[in-house]
């Protein structure tokens, strides 16, 4: 009988290249998606003043566009033309600017939430991770508890064996050189102890 | 049924490639490490260059860029309609008008103007409060996944430490017993 081989408690093909793959995998997102989302995460804050300068801009020019398109002297005597250009041209602008801003909203949330979808499977990653580390750790506490165990049963067995022996010895040292079980034993009387706890101090 | 279609697996098929990718990955020695240094690299990523992000936006909660701005383009609206008209009257020779119909014109647009101004800095402050509150939603939402992974973080690590525990008074009480009953039975043997 032998003991258990580590090289039977080894991986077997399948783990292994699962393994494998899963970190190859993981290299690969964090060499080419890693930095797009870090990118992408850049460009939605710093983009929220280009956002709705732009927007602002395009209402600008359809504000300019509309209220240019057929200038004459009937118009720019009219008594609303500047009012309403001023009126037109700000209320546009509002919408840009809201437009703008909320885009851009969207966007940093958006990335936001992506990082934070990043986090939470670390997190996950990091409770199966200590739950491993824990079944690792009690495993092994529950294998040296096994050891120990057989330890005590083992010195159960020989204290037990010694005691038998010096209670034959001793009966037949002083007794009637009759067991129990009626058998006759003969006690050598320059035993040393150990010959006597190992059961050879009779004969 | 099953075993015919399990042969089949072994022949070729469109598509097939012959290089061995997989064989070509290195292996990994010690699994359970690899993982743990890789989530920690992990977090290391996402506080490095995500943390900052977050903390930004939950600084824009209280945000008035709209009515900020509003307020600046509306008062720059004003004064880019007024420097049109001069352009065009100048342009049309005055257009006729005289110089009180110019006046009435003049104090019409700034009325407008102002009007303008209160009007749409009121519509910014709605429309910002939409906007801030859109993002208060969103950062609940957020704010609600990051509080239930940590609980639940903590949560398997407080499982964790009692199954530990556990297991140690387990192995203690064993032990002792174990002792005490090796001792018992010692003592018996030796007719004490």
């Amino acid at each position: 009988m032998s003991g258990p081989k580590k090289s039977d408690y080894q991986a077997s093909e399948t783990d292994k290249i699962q393994v494998a793959i899963a970190g190859e995998t993981k290299q690969h997102f964090r060499e080419n998606f890693l930095p797009v989302m870090i990118e992408e995460a850049a460009r939605a804050f710093g983009s929220e003043g280009p956002l709705m300068n732009m927007a602002e801009g395009r209402a600008n020019a359809d504000v300019n566009q509309s209220l240019s398109a057929n200038p004459n002297r009937a118009v720019v005597a009219g008594i609303n033309t500047e009012a309403d250009r001023a009126v037109a041209g700000s209320d546009m602008l509002l919408q840009g600017t809201t437009q703008g801003l909320a885009g851009a909203r969207q966007d940093q949330v958006g990335a936001v939430k992506v990082a934070n979808e990043m986090d939470a499977q670390t997190q996950s990653g990091l409770a199966t991770a200590s739950k491993i580390s824990t079944q690792d750790t009690l495993l092994d506490a529950k294998s040296n508890q096994s050891e120990l165990m057989a330890g005590i049963g083992a010195f159960k067995t020989l204290g037990v064996a010694a005691g038998k022996n010096l209670s034959e010895y001793n009966a037949g040292l002083f007794a009637d050189s009759k067991t129990p079980e009626g058998d006759p034993k003969i006690a050598d009387p320059d035993a040393n102890l150990f010959q006597i706890l190992t059961g050879q101090g009779i004969g | 049924m099953i075993s015919t279609n399990l042969a089949r697996l072994g022949s070729m098929y469109a598509g097939q490639v012959d290089r061995d990718f997989a064989g070509e990955l290195r292996e990994v020695q010690d699994p359970d490490k690899a993982f743990a240094q890789i989530l920690r690299q992990d977090y290391n990523d996402y506080i490095g260059n995500f943390r900052q992000y977050e903390q930004q936006l939950l600084g824009m909660l209280d945000d008035t860029t709209l009515v900020d701005r509003t307020r600046e383009n509306t008062a720059r609206q004003n004064q880019i309609a007024a420097e049109i008209q001069e352009r065009n009257l100048d342009r049309y020779g005055g257009a006729g008008m005289s110089p009180a119909q110019r006046e009435a014109q003049r104090r019409n647009a700034q009325l407008a103007g102002q009007r303008s101004l209160a009007g749409n800095v009121n519509n910014a402050r709605v429309r910002q409060r939409e906007i801030n509150q859109a993002l208060t939603r969103e950062i609940i939402g957020i704010g609600q996944g990051v509080n239930a992974r940590a609980l639940s973080g903590l949560a398997t690590g407080a499982a964790n430490e009692v199954a530990r525990q556990g297991a140690y008074k387990n192995a203690r009480a064993q032990y002792r017993g174990g002792l005490m009953g090796a001792g018992a039975s010692i003592l018996a043997a030796f007719s004490i």
